[in-house]
């Protein structure tokens, strides 16, 4: 019982981390009393551990996601678009291009490497809610509205489509810019680790 | 019967573990049942483990070869001048608090 125990809160961790501490962690567990209380916080650290131990674009593209999860709500549910609406689409996209930045940013300094690939992924990512509602609008699966009176925005299926394709360049310059900065950064900071 | 303090500088997990190995390298058990000993503090295994993988990372302690299924730790030389100015600090506030705490 203890053992299996034992080999589910090790899975819990990440693999990376359990190929270096996994054998000695375990051989700790096994020799302390598994309470409610050392299970939770086991539990705890390892959540911890996924999080930390996750490539950089990911933690940053999954709030996104859920924006735009929410945005395509908006569309699907027919909440008018307004007039505010272009100002809004403005935002989001300065708001987007500096989290490109700093997933490039952020790449560069824990991979040392990758830093416009990371953004590029993570553009995708972010915008897969949008590029599904654009296929199953273009499917005609689901109807989308496209202007509203005196809205200042106007959406398409096929601009919902090929947006993030459209975005890709902008978010592989923002995160190799990122890179650039982080890479110089990093020389202030030997001890920045991989 | 005073409650122990949860939280300040004598709790924190990476100065107790530091503390431990300035005595000398020890694998994880051993850095838990000493920190229980002189600090009076029962970490959590978690809590251990995520610190001693900060500490690695940040090269102030480094693992030593696995004695069976157990790998000590020992502390290097910047963990070691770490510690002895985060305790330099911890003594000069201490100080400072008793003090004042004396002519109050």
């Amino acid at each position: 019982m203890k053992r299996r125990l034992i080999a589910f809160l090790l899975r819990l961790y990440p693999a990376r981390w359990r190929s270096e501490y996994g054998a000695e962690f375990a051989s700790l567990l096994a020799a302390r009393r598994l309470t409610a209380r050392e299970v939770s916080n086991v539990a705890a650290h390892a959540a911890w551990q996924q999080l930390r131990l996750q490539q950089p674009w990911l933690l940053l593209a999954v709030p996104f996601m859920i924006v735009s999860l929410i945005g395509c709500a908006e569309l699907i549910a027919g909440v008018p678009l307004g007039a505010r609406q272009h100002e809004r689409n403005f935002a989001g996209a300065a708001v987007a291009t500096a989290a490109f930045f700093a997933s490039g940013y952020w790449t560069m300094w824990r991979n040392g490497k990758g830093a416009g690939r990371a953004a590029i992924r993570f553009n995708f990512l972010a915008s897969a809610p949008y590029l599904l509602l654009g296929l199953a609008g273009v499917a005609g699966v689901l109807p989308i509205r496209t202007a509203d009176a005196g809205a200042s925005a106007i959406y398409s299926r096929e601009l919902l489509l090929i947006g993030p394709f459209f975005q890709a360049p902008v978010a592989g310059a923002a995160g190799w810019l990122g890179g650039i900065v982080a890479r110089a950064a990093r020389r202030f900071h030997p001890r920045a680790t991989a | 019967m005073a409650r122990k303090p949860k939280a300040g500088p004598a709790s924190d997990p990476e100065i107790l573990i530091l503390s431990s190995l300035a005595e000398g390298p020890k694998h994880g058990y051993a850095i838990l049942s000493d920190i229980e000993v002189f600090a009076g503090h029962t970490l959590g295994a978690g809590t251990l483990y995520t610190a001693i993988t900060r500490l690695v990372e940040k090269g102030w302690i480094a693992p030593e070869t696995p004695d069976g299924r157990q790998r000590p730790y020992r502390l290097t030389g910047e963990g070691h001048a770490c510690l002895a100015q985060r305790l330099d600090e911890m003594q000069r506030l201490a100080r400072v608090g008793l003090k004042r705490l004396s002519t109050a």
